[in-house]
């Protein structure tokens, strides 16, 4: 039997095919290959970055609100000071300041040699300009800075802040990526044309603005004019937004990235806990909280004895358990465990199915009532528990499934009765989570339109003092009376959870969603 | 095929295009979610969520909203962003080269692929080697999209390292490297239709008078294969093709997310998602362009192809 001719030369092109795509993956394979590491920091490298959230799709750091954008600025524009994984503010472009005996007058004493990558000199007239900015409506974080009456500069490197309240916690607010510093009047520029490629004093800068993929990807280079001596060691940051998390940790195994962020720990970061191929998983302690909130729209909801019984009826360490596989901690009080001094866990309510019938019984609610919880992707696990957990005292729950942004539009528009909100921190300062949750004139009690001046006035108090006993025993007071109120539910604490390559060294976490990428490096 | 139809079928498929464009920005309507939270995030004001419903006339009347979009669209104005601030067609642009390659891609190795071995069974009808043709690219059509990029990437990317993982790659030989998985991933679900109709095309023709004549005159297997067989037979499949090519632009959506490559399809899952509204209507109106015209392209080749076709 013959073969036709026609057909061995299809034959052939099929063949021919198959060979190219062999030798070009050959090539791909033997580019790849992966070399052992060093022991000591060493300079150049590239690192590429992958986040579950958008990378920044402007780089305007006042409006800037996801995780994969809020890092790209911080690589950029550095603050005053940075929030160690410790939670102190410790100096950046500040060498250090001081506060009057009143607390209300703040001294900045700026860094000297410090330039922008421009070339220009960092001086006192940048750090007035960039922190009047943040009394503009259009930043996230304003509310943080509500208490600044004035800045001014009292010296080329000196800036003087006035406050009308005292603020023991402003050094960790100006952490916060809102308050970055840039050059005066944007280095002469536009503002829309600053945020095409902004200037700042960070270890990488943006060379140009087609390097930037609104969305999609940026890549940064070395600052040349950086202040920290012989930093930062990598030569380039890749910054990419994978929304898929098998993508994102098959990159990672494939050395294509060296670093990604799980959204919440799970199966896959478990599994990677103890590192293969290379890759390791780490859980680092942060800010991030998951909140209940019970919407006063919702009128069982108004009722405190149904809130109080929600909140009781919960078996957060279960939750914890069957969740986060144990990688986390049982929400108590709305404040972050991690505010050592002003955490008060013990006011929290505990789990108690007898306390949580105790209050339903007392309720105006006593034979139950039906209540509908939004469920958003990734959520199903844990609206089930509460489901279950919340019908063993009479409350029927019935899930509802929208997406994220129907999420947001029902929790800003207060249309909802329960939903879930996880919550990062980005600042060090307890201002942050005490503002969204107790006062309604900042989220509107985050959402849930929850009102109680007396609470709003010891919350206030609580922020005002300086007096470190004065200070710990009325936030332990605010806590405990949010606690009994209960517009919002603190499910548990959870870690930042990355992969990483075993390749990566000098990479931390700082409080909030503080990171410096000067000191990481990559092991040849 | 006269100019007049030419002409009559552009404007069809500019009507279609149009139409399409206009249901689903009503449709966009009915969507929960608003994008002004999309972009503002979760903690935005209601203030702040009402400044820019006025700024992006969200917050004018339905129609007034649909007539100054087709308003713009005449004038080549796709709108701004909402999500990266930009103009739609410079967020499109950008996107624009991974979605194509991949397609193109994609079709080259669904040709290369299926007409060999669409000949090599219709030279063997009925055969284990026909069989065998038509019956194991089914296993690959059958498998759900993600689980076989799941499995090639396993394979390709992580155990041989031969290929990304996923992503885009930078140069030309980056390009060619990060889009062979997603490539084939598509190819596989083009394949059988693809082998099944030009075999089935084919020996139809093989059985055909002018066949028989052709190989009476003296003509080697390849020269009939090459110079009628083929020719006949292609009539049929450049409408599968065509048909197929389109669902290939659907499947592009899926593809771009699993192997995370920055195209289109990406865009318009994170568009969608975030209640970006003129680029979801930017990039409905450019795959039903895209599509329509793979429509036109497969009949104006079918009337070259066959003279019995006429417009």
């Amino acid at each position: 039997m013959t073969v036709p001719r026609s057909v061995r030369a299809f034959a052939a092109v099929g063949i021919a095919a198959f060979a190219v795509v062999f030798v070009v993956g050959q090539a791909g394979a033997r580019s790849a290959s992966r070399e052992t590491g060093a022991a000591t920091p060493t300079r150049g490298g590239s690192l590429t970055i992958l986040h579950y959230e958008p990378v920044t799709n402007t780089l305007n750091r006042l409006q800037e609100f996801y995780l994969g954008g809020i890092w790209p600025i911080e690589e950029i524009n550095e603050n005053l000071t940075f929030v160690d994984n410790t939670g102190r503010a410790i100096p950046v472009l500040a060498t250090s300041w001081s506060v009057s005996k009143d607390q209300k007058t703040w001294t900045f004493n700026i860094r000297p040699g410090v330039k922008f990558s421009n070339g220009k000199a960092l001086t006192s007239s940048d750090v007035v300009f960039s922190i009047k900015q943040l009394k503009r409506k259009e930043a996230i974080y304003g509310y943080l800075f509500a208490g600044i009456k004035s800045v001014s500069a009292s010296g080329p490197l000196k800036v003087q802040i006035k406050m009308s309240t005292p603020n023991v916690a402003l050094p960790a607010a100006l952490a916060n990526y809102n308050a970055a510093i840039v050059p005066n009047n944007f280095g002469g520029k536009s503002e829309a044309a600053y945020t095409k490629q902004p200037i700042g004093t960070g270890p990488f800068m943006l060379t140009s603005p087609s390097q930037h993929h609104a969305g999609s990807s940026i890549v940064l280079h070395r600052n040349p004019k950086y202040w920290r001596k012989g930093r930062p060691y990598l030569d380039t940051l890749t910054f990419k937004y994978v929304d898929n998390e098998n993508q994102r940790v098959l990159q990672l195994k494939g050395g294509q990235a060296q670093l990604m962020d799980f959204n919440a720990p799970d199966q896959a970061s478990v599994a990677l806990e103890k590192g293969s191929g290379g890759v390791i998983t780490k859980n680092l302690p942060c800010y991030n909280e998951s909140y209940l909130l019970l919407s006063q729209t919702y009128k069982p909801l108004r009722d405190a004895h149904v809130r109080r019984a929600v909140a009781y009826a919960l078996d957060r360490p279960a939750i914890v358990k069957a969740l986060l596989f144990g990688r986390g901690l049982p929400g108590t009080t709305y404040l972050n465990y991690r505010f050592k001094g002003l955490y008060a866990g013990n006011a929290g309510l505990p789990h108690s199915v007898s306390k949580a019938k105790s209050e339903i019984a007392q309720s105006a609610y006593k034979k139950g009532f039906s209540v509908t919880l939004l469920v958003t992707s990734g959520q199903e696990q844990l609206t089930q528990i509460i489901q279950q957990e919340l019908a063993g005292v009479g409350i029927h729950v019935n899930l509802k499934t929208v997406d994220v942004n129907a999420l947001g539009q029902a929790e800003s528009s207060g249309k909802y009765e329960m939903l879930i909100q996880p919550y990062g921190m980005v600042s060090g300062d307890p201002s942050e989570l005490t503002g969204a949750i107790i006062d309604p004139n900042v989220l509107n009690s985050f959402f849930t339109g929850y009102k109680d001046p007396a609470l709003t006035n010891l919350a206030k108090r609580a922020e005002a003092a300086y007096k470190p006993s004065q200070r710990s025993q009325l936030f332990a007071q605010v806590q405990r009376k949010q606690a009994q109120a209960a517009n919002v539910i603190t499910l548990f604490f959870m870690p930042q959870t990355f992969g990483m390559s075993e390749k990566l060294h000098g990479f931390d976490f700082g409080y909030g969603f503080n990171v410096a990428l000067y000191d990481t490096w990559l092991a040849k | 095929m006269s100019v007049g139809w030419l002409v009559g079928r552009f404007v069809q498929l500019l009507l279609v295009a149009l139409g399409v464009t206009i249901v689903v920005f009503l449709l966009l309507k009915l969507v929960p979610g608003d994008p002004a939270i999309a972009v503002l995030g979760p903690h935005a004001t209601p203030a702040k969520i009402q400044q820019l419903h006025h700024a992006w006339a969200l917050d004018r009347p339905l129609p007034v909203q649909v007539l100054n979009y087709i308003g713009r669209l005449f004038r080549g104005d796709l709108g701004t962003s909402l999500t990266y601030h930009e103009p739609v067609t410079q967020t499109i642009r950008s996107r624009l080269v991974p979605s194509a390659w991949l397609l193109v891609m994609g079709a080259a190795l669904v040709y290369l692929v299926s007409v060999p071995l669409a000949a090599f069974a219709a030279r063997r009808p009925n055969s284990a080697s026909d069989h065998a043709i038509r019956a194991v690219p089914l296993v690959g059509f059958a498998m759900p999209t993600v689980w076989v990029s799941l499995m090639l990437i396993l394979v390709f990317s992580l155990n041989l390292g031969w290929f990304p993982v996923g992503g885009f790659g930078s140069g030309f030989s980056g390009h060619v490297r990060s889009t062979i998985l997603p490539a084939i991933t598509l190819a596989l679900l083009m394949l059988p239709i693809l082998i099944r109709s030009l075999r089935t095309s084919l020996l139809r023709t093989l059985e055909a008078d002018f066949i028989v004549t052709a190989r009476s005159k003296g003509l080697s297997e390849q020269q009939v294969l090459r110079r009628h067989a083929f020719r006949n037979a292609a009539v049929s499949s450049v409408a599968v093709f065509a048909v197929n090519t389109a669902i290939l632009v659907g499947y592009i959506v899926i593809i771009e997310d699993v192997y995370a490559i920055p195209g289109e399809g990406a865009l318009l899952v994170r568009a969608v998602l975030g209640r970006d509204f003129p680029v979801v209507q930017a990039l409905t109106l450019m795959f039903a362009l895209v599509v329509l015209t793979i429509y036109f392209l497969g009949d104006i080749v079918l009337a070259l192809l066959d003279p019995r076709v006429k417009y």
